[in-house]
């Protein structure tokens, strides 16, 4: 009975060597699968690090070109971007044009969601007496 | 007699028992590892043979993934050690600056890399004086506008002296790629287990 057994390991062990020598000049074969394998890994994680990072990025210059293009009867006097958000503050002409600056901007690309969050008069500013010193919150989006 | 017979049966249960222990069962448990080892090459060769037909293919594929490759670390170069990177960073800055024409001083700081996971991250401030037009240009420029990957935190702009005239305040962060040996190994396994020819 041992003998057979000690037979038949002999048999596999030997077919296990044949089977990994065929297997080492398969690897030897393919190799240049691997190489590709890896340059794609390479490619792929670092191209997902930059993406993911390119969107947490703040797209601060194109909100500010953005905001200069609003109309004369809006100052500003401030502006930052704080990640995907935009704090800005100013003085309107009047509490019309805030509000008209607030539809303008919500149509742009980069700014989303403005709002006023402070509006008080101006007492004083060259804009007159109606103007008003107002401080303006928005998202950012890509 | 019968109490003989059943000694007798015992003792040959008992002489079977201590045999299968002392002469078969450990040449049983070498043929079953011998046949584990053989299913499990034999799975790998499966494997491997069925990259074959395949292979012109992904030996087409390989100048366009290397010019990708290239293009990728452009953009998220290798972390080249501790000590590189503030003087390059600040130099690029500076390059910048200079062909936007802001001609005013230009303050530039930075810290050391710090580590994440999978990349390492530097840092850096900025503060510039000029036309708003030059200055907005100039943070784009260094942002969304950079072939190398940067990250803006804050910036923000407030107007200066001279009409039209503004001053830049930056907080943004360079990054480099983390080549840690057991994280790409990590990935290239991913990598080939998505890949593996159904």
């Amino acid at each position: 009975m041992r003998f057979l057994i000690t037979h038949r390991i002999d048999a596999q062990r030997e077919e296990n060597r044949q089977l990994g020598a065929a297997l080492k000049d398969l690897r030897r074969e393919t190799a240049d699968a691997d190489a590709l394998h890896d340059l794609i890994a390479d490619y792929l994680f670092r191209s997902k690090v930059a993406k993911v990072m390119r969107e947490e990025s703040s797209p601060a210059a194109e909100a500010f070109a953005e905001l200069s293009r609003l109309p004369r009867d809006i100052v500003l006097t401030r502006a930052q971007a704080n990640g995907m958000q935009l704090v800005a503050s100013g003085v309107a002409r009047s509490e019309a044009d805030a509000r008209k600056m607030v539809e303008q901007l919500g149509a742009m690309r980069f700014i989303a969601n403005p709002r006023i969050a402070r509006i008080d008069p101006a007492p004083g500013d060259p804009f007159g007496a109606e103007a008003r010193a107002f401080q303006l919150e928005a998202d950012l989006r890509h | 007699m019968l109490r003989l017979v059943l000694s007798c049966v015992l003792a040959l249960a008992a002489g079977s028992a201590a045999s299968y222990l002392l002469l078969v069962r450990s040449p049983l448990e070498h043929l079953e590892e011998a046949q584990e080892n053989h299913l499990a090459l034999q799975r790998q060769y499966i494997d491997r043979l069925k990259l074959r037909p395949n292979l012109p293919l992904l030996r087409a594929q390989v100048p366009a993934m290397n010019d990708l490759d290239k293009a990728a670390k452009i953009v998220l170069p290798d972390f080249d050690g501790m000590g590189a990177g503030p003087r390059d960073i600040e130099a690029a800055i500076r390059a910048i600056a200079s062909e936007k024409q802001l001609t005013s001083r230009l303050e530039f700081s930075t810290s050391d890399w710090a580590s994440k996971e999978f990349y390492y991250f530097r840092p850096f401030s900025i503060r510039v004086n000029g036309d708003f037009r030059q200055i907005v240009e100039f943070l784009q420029a260094v942002s969304t506008g950079s072939l190398e990957l940067r990250l803006v935190k804050t910036a923000s702009l407030q107007p200066v002296g001279e009409r039209g005239q503004v001053t830049l305040s930056l907080d943004a962060l360079a990054f480099r790629y983390r080549e840690d040996e057991a994280a790409t190994a990590e990935r290239k396994a991913q990598t080939r287990a998505t890949a593996k020819p159904q």
